[in-house]
């Protein structure tokens, strides 16, 4: 059985040396997206309940028109 | 003072006595009752396999979900039993405190779906081979104070949904979430109830606050009810 | 009620400036400034429903429906904010603990809070006329505001993997530059709240007339 040879030790002992610094790279990019997301998600949310909101406001102001036409054409008559 | 209150007492019997003769005179509710708790009981014991372990664990969920169920249909007969000629008119324009009508509705609901819990629980022990009656007394407690919990808010909110569209779905909608404090304690007991445990240490703290839930909703309810009827 | 809106922004904007010059916390890295949102959405959600329950209350004793109004708008924003707080939280689970959701006190009774209010708006879709609509949904409100204290105090209550309270408690460590930016934050969303609040109150009320005219033209 042959030894293994120098060059692909030294590549074992760094690979296992940088396996945790990926390990952590992993973790806080995924925090960091994580954090991302939150912030979008609570942004996104408040959005949609203000688009809601204005689109209400649209039929509403619709409504309104409509009857106030309504009402003036019947005084006219 | 004392034949104020005597009166108030005659009241609420009286309106009990109605409900419970009307509803024993044609037994529509509480046969569909009986009948739901069954088939659901049966159904959900094709659920999943109930060995020893899995019945032990959801014994009180189980339990619970089947009351709930079944007095939903006993709640919501209550006062849609009024509806037909203008009843419930008659009864909003006697001269009876609402308090009175609450508690007089309350415990006509309350007998009504506390029988067709005593049923339910021998199914129970039949179909999954359960032995449910080892923590007899304290189990009685815990289903007395839960289904009052029930009654309470099922019997303000049946007189809230009876004019809605579609009350047979927003009665359980609505009394569902309001329950799940109450819920939660019954469900909790009667698990460990039912696995043979005493009421000690950690469940105490579930028995309260079936209590103090309990409490609050008859409170609040003996005061919106006259609310609530007149609209 | 623009300048409110203005000022909103302007603390907003200059906090995301600021948290992001904040330095870490150790053990959870930067998705803890997520709480910069997910805190005082929670908190502003339970002065909205604690200000329905105000305007329920007021609205049976005096039924005057601008109590009603008031209700309705606090309990629809409130919602999104409680929405916002539920999925923050969600968020910051998964990064933390890996798991989207977890059936303990606080989670629970903070999305029963949601589904009760949600219910609320469902109840009010469901009845036309109204005095009577008013009148229930007032009544509904007030039972639904018993779960808002066990959403507050289920963290002491119960044991529960929801963090512990770290800002207004004793044995809080929290270093002060951190708090500044949350309470200003806490203004930033409060005046956010108002300001939605006041455009549904707003639109409540045209709907009012819009439904005073229809009777008035139908009437003619």
């Amino acid at each position: 059985m042959r030894f293994a040879t120098p060059t692909p030790l030294i590549a074992m002992l760094l690979q296992a040396a940088y396996d945790p610094i990926r390990e952590e790279i992993g973790r806080l990019q995924r925090n960091f997206q994580g954090l991302i997301w939150g912030f979008v998600a609570a942004w996104v949310i408040l959005l949609l309940y203000t688009l809601m909101l204005t689109a209400r406001e649209r039929k509403i102001r619709r409504e309104m028109e409509r009857l106030k036409s309504m009402v003036e054409e019947t005084e006219k008559k | 003072m004392r034949f104020v209150r005597l009166r108030f007492i005659r009241q609420v019997m009286v309106i009990t006595a109605k409900d419970l003769r009307a509803e024993m005179r044609t037994k529509e509710a509480i046969n569909a009752s009986f009948a739901f708790a069954i088939v659901v009981l049966l159904i959900l014991s094709f659920a999943f396999e109930p060995t020893e372990d899995t019945t032990r664990e959801i014994s009180g969920g189980l339990l619970w979900i089947v009351f709930l169920f079944a007095g939903t249909l006993i709640l919501n007969r209550s006062f849609a039993r009024e509806l037909p000629n203008d009843c419930l008119d008659a009864l909003i324009a006697a001269p009876v405190p609402g308090a009175a009508l609450f508690l007089g509705k309350g415990l006509a609901n309350f007998v009504l779906i506390f029988a067709v819990e005593i049923v339910a629980l021998p199914v129970f022990g039949i179909f999954y081979n359960v032995r449910w009656a080892r923590q007899f007394w304290s189990l009685m407690l815990v289903m007395v104070l839960g289904t009052w919990g029930l009654t309470a808010i099922g019997t303000v909110f049946g007189a809230l949904t009876v004019n809605i569209r579609l009350r047979e779905v927003m009665l359980p909608l609505l009394v569902y979430p309001v329950m799940i404090p109450i819920l939660l304690g019954a469900m909790k007991l009667s698990t460990d109830l039912v696995a043979g445990q005493p009421i000690s240490g950690d469940l105490v703290v579930w028995l309260k606050l079936l209590f103090g839930f309990d409490i609050i909703f008859t409170a609040l309810s003996l005061v919106l009810m006259d609310t609530v009827l007149v609209g | 009620m623009f300048a409110m809106l203005a000022l909103a922004m302007v603390l907003l904007v200059r906090n995301l400036y600021t948290i992001s010059l904040l330095p870490d916390e150790v053990n959870q890295g930067q998705i803890f400034r997520i709480i910069f949102f997910h805190l005082p959405a929670a908190i502003a959600a339970m002065l909205g429903s604690a200000v329905a329950l105000v305007a329920s209350v007021m609205f049976l004793w005096k039924r005057n429906f601008q109590y009603d109004a008031l209700a309705v708008a606090v309990t629809e924003v409130g919602l999104a904010f409680l929405a916002v707080n539920l999925v923050t939280g969600s968020i910051w689970a998964h990064v933390i603990w890996g798991i989207w959701w977890a059936w303990d006190p606080r989670l629970t009774s903070a999305l029963i809070c949601w589904i009760l209010y949600a219910g609320y708006l469902i109840l009010r879709q469901a009845l036309e006329e109204p005095t009577q609509r008013a009148t229930f949904a007032a009544v509904y409100s007030i039972f639904a505001f018993t779960d808002v204290p066990i959403v507050y105090f289920s963290i002491r209550w119960w044991r529960t993997i929801h963090p512990q309270p770290v800002f207004f408690s004793k044995d809080g460590s929290f270093p002060p530059d951190w708090s500044r930016a949350l309470l200003i934050n806490m203004v930033a969303i409060f005046l956010l709240y108002t300001v939605l609040t006041m455009i549904r109150l707003r639109q409540e009320q045209t709907q009012r007339e819009i439904d005073y005219l229809r009777r008035t033209v139908h009437a003619i």
